[in-house]
């Protein structure tokens, strides 16, 4: 099966680990994996902004370089939001309309892609400890994608997962929200950090990178060891090790 | 005698043309959402549900019947000995009638604003209801045949009688009967109260506290063969 | 008081509120405890969605036909005896209330809660002229009694207030002279407030949801305060938006039973009222004059946009409930009578945009607000709507993020232009941090991050590098 990668910018320039992860599972998975170097960003961070026209310059980059892909996955729930909402943005475009639907249609998160297309919900790999999962809200209200990851988590091996307290409020990343409303995302991140705590865990594990940068960072601030883990990092960890 | 409209035609005009014009058909609702309660009385009594739901809301269900009824409120009224008892109720039963007159007040319009007075000073009130709910432990109370509102508003304790027969399982029967009474041209309830338990508020610290404005107490008093 | 309840800027605000722990900690646990009720009342329900879904066609209805159902509604009121005065800017309104309370030579008014009233500043105008209205409504009349202190939340007006504060205040004003303890203020509130239903010569409510067929008023309540401002006072003024409105009787079942669980998570509340036009003659209590002023106030504009949507509120305030901003900010920080995601959404439609325009920006765009709302408007796309409105009407965007934005949307565009500058961005960056893991102290907008978290050092080599490496290994491997 052929499957084109779409990185994401975080992770190009910050997480490279989890796009190699993401390559090498989907590889042993059975997948071809192809990489178009054209693209760069999904415009998520200037079309929420309300930036529509100028996202939709980074928008088209991003549907002419998937043109010929099969399957599109990413691993970030908001990413694959963002490529859903393509159809909708260019519906009134006569040039772009049935190109960003197309796209907008073989898009896929990554835990979305393994379980409801490859039909696997059980990856060997093993992780010894205590997690817990960030559901982080683009994937599961927005996206709809909310057991696919807790299943694929559920079979790993040695690995105990743990309730988070209020894991339905928001962890404050929200892209350019971060930045521009800095202090209310700064006590959302410590409530959220707080839970992980108190649920004495030995990783965070996610599959957005935004929020794993979010928490992570505050993580990191606290001095604190809870390790910050993307989904396709601990999937594709070998069996035994 | 009619009221008055004023302004209308030219409120409606500032935005006629971005609604739309004429009359739409009568429209059926689309989605019909149910309820649990309906799965839930295949298997139990209407009259079961009705007090278990009751008690959530600290509304007591002494259960009687025609014939003892005045025995039932006589022990009720005892508690409050010498306080006035106001009561609002049109009946053929001429036992439940006596003891109205002897042991209570009477809702008695010809005397005016008096009666308000009555209500405020009284520390019982005792009335009927129209329908009463399953679902929720909810009485109906419809103001037609001169129910004072008062009755049911202004004393401590309110003590309901609740005819067996007048238990639907929601809102959504309810609603149906009430709309029955308002399309009647000759004479239609003004004022329809749904009335679940006694008033409460969590306003200052979110701690539940009852009896706000309206009654602590409520008391139902359903009569099983009526 | 207007829609406007605070001056000054947005993130002032936000500094300040986030300082009060105590109105931090009402909240939270007002949203976790309202939360887990309102989950096991829809539950308990069943087919939930089929509700929402059924309460937003009835509402969309209603708003589509809003002239024929207005004009239905007011032929019922009139045809029982109630008088109809629509009203199209604030000012019209209190000007018509104004007239009929003097028309009555009327001084003493009690009130029941109402948004509307609010927003047109109706208390003060009566004041003016001489009245003394009384909030009835528990926590309105605490917020009232403690000098117009502003509600801060749709359903819970008093939340940031301790019940020492309470306490202090009805000692001061009140002649009270028990302790702290709720049951013991409202029994206070109670003897107090009982004394003026029974003197009020006019009642002034809102209204939850008028039902044209009928001409019915149907007001929800948990405390039976409405039910006295209906009963007592021989004048009844009931003040609705224009938007407040259903059908049917039928249609009001399906909206009252997503209301009381929405808000609270009660199957319902413990009063819901309907009322039909004024007292009949032969009865004793109840208004012998109803007038019912219907209020535009900025509501039609919103109709036939793209923000249409909001007129289906039916000012429920599970918003507010799950909002995580409203969690930490407080309704105080919106700066308007209408908080949270909803109040983000309608203040800036009702009271423009010069002094409201951070309330859009004021979230991640998470959608829980989306999820729960009852009747199924989508918040947080409107949210993003008026990001987008804010952006094209020009001047309102800052011009340091415009230039960023344009940046971002010419350097995004260009595969080749985002090899060489990502390139060149994080070579030179690595050799500023030297190996350093993680930023902590950012510059200019960075420091928004950094001041409470560490900021990730992008890698020299890309993932993109990575990835060309391995597909070239792997062509090797396959020859």
């Amino acid at each position: 099966m052929r499957v084109t990668l779409f990185s994401t910018c975080l992770v190009d320039l910050f997480y490279t680990n989890v796009g190699i992860s993401t390559v090498e599972l989907l590889e042993k998975l059975g997948c071809e994996v192809d990489y178009p170097k054209g693209q760069i960003c999904c415009g998520q961070p200037a079309y929420n902004s309300g930036y529509k026209k100028d996202s939709k310059n980074a928008m088209k980059q991003l549907i002419k370089t998937f043109d010929d892909a099969e399957y599109v996955v990413t691993p970030s729930g908001s990413c694959a939001l963002m490529l859903r909402e393509y159809g909708h943005i260019f519906a009134d475009d006569e040039k772009w309309a049935d190109r960003s639907k197309r796209l907008s249609d073989k898009t896929y998160e990554l835990t979305e892609f393994i379980v409801n297309v490859l039909g696997i919900d059980s990856i060997p790999s093993t992780l010894e400890g205590k997690a817990v999962f960030h559901t982080s809200c683009h994937m599961t209200r927005l996206l709809g994608v909310k057991e696919e990851p807790k299943l694929l988590l559920s079979n790993v091996d040695k690995l105990e997962m743990k309730p988070l307290a209020n894991a339905h409020n928001c962890c404050g990343f929200g892209g350019t929200f971060s930045v521009k409303m800095g202090d209310i995302s700064s006590e959302m991140v410590q409530e959220k950090t707080r839970s992980i705590k108190e649920a004495n865990v030995d990783y965070v594990i996610g599959a957005d990178c935004g929020c794993l940068m979010n928490i992570g960072g505050r993580l990191k601030r606290e001095k604190e060891t809870v390790e910050v883990l993307h989904i396709a990092e601990v999937l594709n960890r070998e069996m035994g090790v | 005698m009619k009221g008055n409209i004023q302004n209308r035609e030219h409120f409606l005009s500032r935005f006629a043309d971005r609604v739309q014009g004429g009359v739409p058909a009568k429209r059926m609702n689309q989605t019909k959402p149910l309820s649990s309660i309906y799965s839930r009385l295949e298997n139990e009594s209407i009259e079961d549900v009705f007090i278990e739901n009751a008690k959530t809301i600290h509304a007591e269900t002494i259960r009687t019947n025609t014939e003892n009824l005045t025995d039932v409120l006589e022990t009720i009224c005892q508690h409050v000995a010498k306080d006035q008892i106001l009561s609002s109720i049109q009946t053929d039963n001429e036992q439940l009638e006596n003891w109205l007159s002897q042991r209570t007040v009477k809702w008695t319009p010809p005397e005016g604003d008096q009666n308000i007075k009555s209500a405020a000073q009284s520390r019982i009130g005792i009335t009927y209801c129209d329908i009463a709910l399953a679902e929720s432990g909810t009485v109906v109370l419809m103001n037609e045949n001169n129910i004072g509102r008062s009755v049911s508003l202004l004393p401590e304790i309110h003590v309901v009688i609740i005819p067996q027969s007048k238990i639907v399982p929601r809102l959504k029967e309810a609603m149906t009967l009430v709309d029955g009474r308002l399309n009647r041209v000759d004479s239609f309830p003004t004022c329809v109260n749904f009335i679940t338990g006694p008033s409460n508020s969590a306003d200052i610290e979110f701690v539940l506290v009852v009896g706000v404005h309206g009654p602590l107490e409520t008391i139902y008093v359903l009569v099983e063969n009526e | 008081m207007s829609i406007k309840i605070k001056e000054g800027k947005f993130k002032e605000r936000v500094t300040d509120e986030m300082k009060n722990d105590f109105m931090r900690k009402a909240v939270s646990g007002a949203q976790d405890s309202l939360g887990n009720r309102r989950l096991l009342s829809t539950d308990k329900l069943g087919d939930w969605e089929s509700w929402r879904t059924a309460g937003n066609e009835i509402r969309k209805h209603t708003i589509d036909n809003l002239t024929h159902y207005l004009t239905m509604l007011s032929e019922q009121i009139s045809a029982k005896g109630g008088h109809v005065y629509f009203a199209e800017t604030d000012e019209d309104a209190r000007n018509y209330i104004k007239d009929v309370v003097k028309k009555k030579n009327a001084k003493k008014i009690v009130k029941s809660k109402s948004m509307v009233t609010e927003e047109i500043g109706l208390n003060a105008a009566l004041e003016e002229i001489d009245c003394e209205v009384i909030e009835t409504d528990l926590g309105e009349y605490i917020l009232q009694v403690d000098d117009h202190d502003p509600p801060s939340h749709i359903v819970a007006p008093a939340l940031h207030k301790k019940k020492e504060q309470i306490r202090d205040v009805f000692i001061e004003k009140l002649g009270y002279d028990k302790t702290e303890d709720p049951g013991e203020l409202a029994k206070h509130s109670r003897k107090m407030l009982r004394e003026k239903f029974l003197n009020a010569e006019v009642g002034i409510t809102g209204c939850n949801f008028a039902v044209a067929e009928t001409g019915t008023i149907c007001i929800v309540t948990n405390e039976g305060n409405a039910r006295m401002v209906t009963t007592i006072p021989k004048t009844q003024i009931t003040v609705m938006g224009m938007e407040r409105l259903v059908p049917s009787l039928e249609d009001l079942d399906i909206m009252v039973s997503l209301l009381t669980r929405a808000a609270v998570g009660q199957p319902i509340s413990s009063y819901v009222t309907l009322l039909n036009g004024p007292k009949a003659e032969e009865e004793v209590d109840g208004p012998e004059d109803l007038h019912v002023v219907i209020v535009d106030n900025g509501r039609s504009k919103i109709l036939g946009t793209e923000f249409q949507d909001i007129l289906n509120c039916i000012r429920c305030g599970a918003c507010l409930n799950v909002c995580p901003v409203y969690r930490h900010i407080g309704g105080h920080s919106y700066g308007s009578i209408y908080p949270g995601p909803v109040g983000a959404v309608l203040t800036p439609l009702l009271d423009g945009y010069d002094d409201h325009k951070d309330l859009p920006y004021a979230s991640t765009l998470c959608g829980a607000c989306t999820d729960v709302c009852p009747v199924k408007i989508p918040l947080h796309d409107l949210l993003l709507k008026h990001r987008q409105e804010i952006v094209e009407q020009g001047g309102r965007a800052p011009m340091s993020e415009k230039l960023l934005m344009k940046a971002f949307g010419f350097g995004a565009s260009s595969g080749g232009l985002y090899e060489s500058g990502t390139k060149i961005a994080t070579v030179s960056l690595k050799m500023l941090l030297r190996n350093k893991e993680t930023i902590s102290n950012g510059p200019g907008m960075m420091k928004e991050w950094t001041n409470s978290k560490e900021f990730p050092t992008p890698k020299t080599s890309r993932f993109r590098d990575w990835m060309s490496k391995h597909e070239s290994e792997k062509k090797h491997d396959e020859r």
